[in-house]
């Protein structure tokens, strides 16, 4: 059957939607219509055809619409009608703003709650957005970004012993662009730190960098001063930041003039950079000097296949295929070395987000963060949500006026809209007054964890806007959207009616809300907490050695010769218990071989041994544990036909290398020879995010680089003042600087540390903002139950009763 | 049919005519102006309400609901006394229009036909 009734209905309805038609203009259409019906049914014409029909008949709704419109029309000269607002303001927008402000003025308390509680979830989450935007941005301003790449080689050694490293033979570059097509360049590039510079009467320990002249043409590092072309493309010529520049010569111009490296090689500077950005993995980069002068610095022309240390940066020519270029430089070190690596490239873009083997964890932080900021803004505003409905009964005699004089559901939604809408502006203007205020503290924070600098200024950050833009949107459409929908859902006779208690009956959305409130900052409190005692347990693990109260100094040309000179004269002193020297800190990596031969080496199986060339009295100072044999007693040095050195393994040498019976046994590495004289246990000599690995430890404080002293617990700053005033007395024209070793090493962990410690700030700020949810709800509950603590009190409750019975519903 | 204008124009004394002889309600309007033009003048049903509203908010006509037997509730318009002298100014414009119409208009064959 067909439903001839629904149709009008639907037909009516379509016509209720153009606001020219008033409700008797619709009846008497409807008459018609069902007039024209009924006779084209008296002539034998189904039900749906006479439909049809009477609808061509009455003719199209909207032209019949703009008639009643015009013969409305009051206004000649708008030719509008009265009731009907200016086309191109919405109508009661200014209306509906003022209701809106006059609201939040009227319950400015509630209105503070929810602006403050907004407020910080937006800041937090603009600020989060700009980090990720930071951090992902890094070395993505190259010109050639896209086809340049870094190489590095992945070294396999029996009991899945690998090294992955990004240090590599010296002629690689070189070879790379000989045989493959591909390349468009290649460079070499070394960063070594604490390498003293003198000019004039200023010297400091800096960060030098060598590589090839093609850098530029690589990079985009814009140049200050000079030409790019000739920039480090003769031996000692020098290339420096403008921060080195203002350090070492002031308002001069430093353009050939020269600086002076390890006490002994003058540089000429040929160009001043702009200082590097710092979302670029090479912003450590502050004197550049030509690759070929190594070997007067490094003492090393890097000719060799057999050694690793450069890094290798590709540029690609456009067009190139990767995954091809990648599986035939595969085997370009297999034939050079004989620990068989093979060679990989890494993207520069992702360089500073992750290792080499493409792993993360801070990739991990920054998605935890991310959902963090996102939670944040969430639990404001479930807030928001939360007081609106709650409060809903307040309003509702307003809604249900509304309605009764003829207003329609979208028009009040739209009116609580905007009011969220306007919270959220006003908001807006709070979040970027905190971010202002906070921003040096974050980038301080950020500086430290990662070099990334927070750009606060739309000039310099064409994101900033839009990100300010998004969140402002997204923020009014959670928190509004939801009250506007439920208060505009209110029926006028049951608001009207005497017994209406809106804002109670839904109040288990509200609770579910509020548990998600909770349980997000429970979870953030719990993260932060693992993340702390993950934290605890590297501090306060045991290392294999005294971490405390050790401080190094960096040793570099002069200095190396007269240690023992500065050793004596430190040991003079009564708060210096002793001194030694090692070739590498217990921080991180350096150098180690596979072609040491033992009795009984297996010869299929090649072991990664770790050296590190020490003062004999290494093992004592460090606090290390001698397992068995004894300890060197002399620095000595390797003479082809001499007797072998006494060198010291560690447990897990031993264990890698199949020792029963290390003591006496003979190792050789080319024409080096060594003799184990004892076994020291495992310590840890890089992060605990590597595993312990063999390292083989000579004496020879020939090869040192950092002096370690090892102070009393009492006058610590004393005593750093009178190593510096020796060390000024015995190395007159070399700087002085020093890190006490458990400083460095907590460095090693500083990621941890700092995202430690934002998820603490994050964690606290969500607390805090759910309890201003919290001080809404139940400043609401209390200010309803007002007249019934009255009367309670008036009947004698304690106050104590009516504590109970206000918290009763929060302790749930 | 006639053109769009010239319906537009003469809706308004068609309609005050009709309901010069009786009350009436919109569909027999629309009846009436289609019996007596044997169809050749037909409008657009709707388009009709305007008109007589617009005509009931100039005061030509007054208007009351009236529920029919079969239970339909329907609006009947009623002619003024401004409605019938509007009529009139009405009738004799459309006259002198008529007239020259005449006139021009007699030696045309189409016509007679």
């Amino acid at each position: 059957m067909y439903g001839l009734d629904k149709e009008i209905k639907t037909w009516k309805k379509s016509l209720h939607k153009n606001p020219s038609f008033e409700e008797g203009y619709i009846e008497e259409l409807e008459s018609h219509l069902r007039d024209l019906i009924e006779e084209k049914i008296a002539e034998g014409i189904s039900q749906e055809e006479a439909f049809k029909f009477a609808l061509a008949k009455i003719g199209k709704i909207n032209d019949i619409g703009d008639e009643y419109f015009k013969s409305d029309t009051t206004n000649k000269i708008s030719g509008r009608p009265s009731w009907k607002a200016p086309k191109f303001i919405p109508s009661l927008l200014y209306h509906n703003f003022k209701m809106a402000y006059r609201n939040i003025k009227r319950t400015a308390w509630y209105s503070i709650l929810n602006i403050s509680g907004l407020a910080v979830g937006m800041a937090c989450a603009i600020l989060i957005i700009l980090w990720v935007q930071s951090e992902l941005s890094y070395d993505k301003f190259h010109k050639n970004a896209d086809n340049l790449y870094r190489a590095y080689q992945v070294q396999e050694y029996a009991g899945a012993q690998s090294l992955i490293t990004d240090n590599l033979p010296g002629p690689l570059a070189a070879h790379l662009i000989d045989q493959f097509p591909e390349i468009k360049n290649a460079i070499r590039f070394i960063s070594i730190n604490n390498k003293p510079i003198k000019q004039g009467d200023k010297f400091f320990n800096e960060r030098i960098c060598f590589t090839d002249p093609a850098f530029f043409e690589m990079f985009d590092f814009p140049l200050n001063r000079g030409n790019k072309e000739s920039l480090i493309s003769k031996p000692f010529s020098v290339a420096i930041t403008e921060k080195m520049a203002a350090k070492y010569f002031g308002d001069e111009n430093p353009i050939g003039k020269t600086i002076t490296i390890d006490g002994k090689h003058d540089f000429t500077v040929t160009g001043i950079l702009k200082d590097f950005p710092s979302n670029s993995h090479l912003s450590m980069v502050e004197i550049l000097i030509p690759f070929s002068n190594t070997n007067e610095i490094i003492g090393d022309k890097f000719e060799s296949w057999r050694s690793n240390w450069p890094r290798t940066y590709i540029q690609l020519k456009e067009g190139a295929s990767v995954k091809s270029f990648e599986n035939k430089i595969e085997k370009s070190l297999f034939e050079q070395q004989t620990s068989k690596p093979s060679l990989h490239i890494q993207p520069l873009s992702q360089i500073h987000l992750y290792t080499l083997t493409g792993e993360s964890d801070f990739v991990k932080y920054l998605y935890i963060v991310s959902v963090i900021g996102v939670a944040l803004l969430l639990i404001a505003c479930i807030n928001f949500i939360n007081l609106s409905t709650a409060r809903s009964r307040l309003r509702s005699k307003e809604v249900g006026l509304r309605k009764v004089s003829g207003a329609k559901r979208t028009s009040i939604a739209l009116q609580f809209f905007g009011e969220s809408i306007l919270l959220t502006v006003f908001a807006l203007v709070f979040a970027l007054t905190i971010i202002a205020i906070l921003l040096p503290a974050i980038n301080n924070l950020l500086g430290d964890l990662t070099g990334t600098k927070l750009v606060f200024n739309f000039f310099e950050n064409k994101n900033l806007l839009f990100t300010i833009i998004f969140v402002a949107i997204f923020t009014g459409i959670v928190s509004g959207f939801y009250p506007a929908v439920y208060l505009s859902s209110f029926q006028p006779v049951q608001i009207l009616r005497k017994d209406f208690a809106g804002g109670t009956n839904k109040s288990l959305f509200r609770n579910i809300l509020v548990v998600i409130q909770f349980a997000c900052s429970a979870v953030l409190i719990i993260s932060t907490l693992i993340i702390l005692s993950q934290l605890e347990y590297l501090k306060t693990s045991d290392l294999g050695y005294k971490q405390n109260n050790l401080v190094h100094i960096p040793l570099s040309g002069n200095s190396v010769e007269k240690y023992e000179i500065i050793k004596n004269e430190y040991l003079k002193s009564p708060d210096i218990l002793s001194v030694t020297a090692t070739s590498r800190l217990p921080l991180s990596g350096g150098d180690s071989s596979s072609n040491f031969d033992w009795e009984g080496k297996d010869p299929e199986q090649q072991v990664l041994i770790n050296t590190v060339a020490v003062d004999p009295n290494y093992i004592n100072v460090m606090g290390m544990k001698l397992l068995e044999g004894s300890q060197i007693s002399e620095s000595q040095n390797s003479t082809e036909n001499g007797p072998p050195m006494d060198v010291l393994l560690n447990k897990n040498a031993i264990e890698r290398m199949n020792l029963n019976t290390p003591i006496g046994k003979l190792l050789t590495l080319g024409n080096w020879k060594g003799r184990v004289i004892g076994v020291v246990n495992d310590f840890h000599f890089s992060s605990f995010h590597e595993e312990i690995e063999p390292i083989l430890i000579y004496a020879n404080f020939e090869s040192t680089k950092y002096m370690l002293v090892r102070l009393s617990e009492n006058n610590t700053a004393n005593t750093i003042k009178h190593l510096e005033e020796k060390w000024r007395k015995v190395n007159p024209s070399l700087p002085f600087s020093y890190t006490f070793l458990d400083d460095s090493i907590s460095n090693l962990y500083k990621t941890e540390k700092r995202i430690s410690e934002i998820l603490k700030y994050f964690t606290g700020i969500a607390i805090f903002i759910a309890c201003l949810g919290l001080l809404g709800l139940s400043s609401f509950t209390s200010e309803r139950y007002t007249k019934e603590i009255g009367i309670r009190k008036v009947l004698g409750s304690s106050e104590l009763s009516i504590f109970i019975l206000l918290t009763k519903e929060f302790v749930k | 049919m006639i053109s769009k204008n010239l319906a537009a124009a003469s809706t308004k004394p068609m309609i005050l005519a009709i309901l010069r002889g009786g009350e009436n309600y919109g569909y027999q309007i629309i009846q009436r102006v289609k019996e007596i033009s044997g169809g050749d003048v037909e409008w657009a049903d709707g388009m009709l309400y305007p008109v007589l509203h617009k005509l009931e908010k100039d005061g030509f006509v007054s208007t009351r609901w009236i529920i029919s037997d079969e239970g339909r509730r329907r609006k009947y318009y009623k002619i003024t006394a401004a409605g019938k002298e509007e009529l009139n100014t009405e009738i004799k414009q459309w006259m002198s229009v008529h007239k020259v119409f005449e006139k021009l208009w007699e030696p045309i064959p189409a016509y007679q036909q």
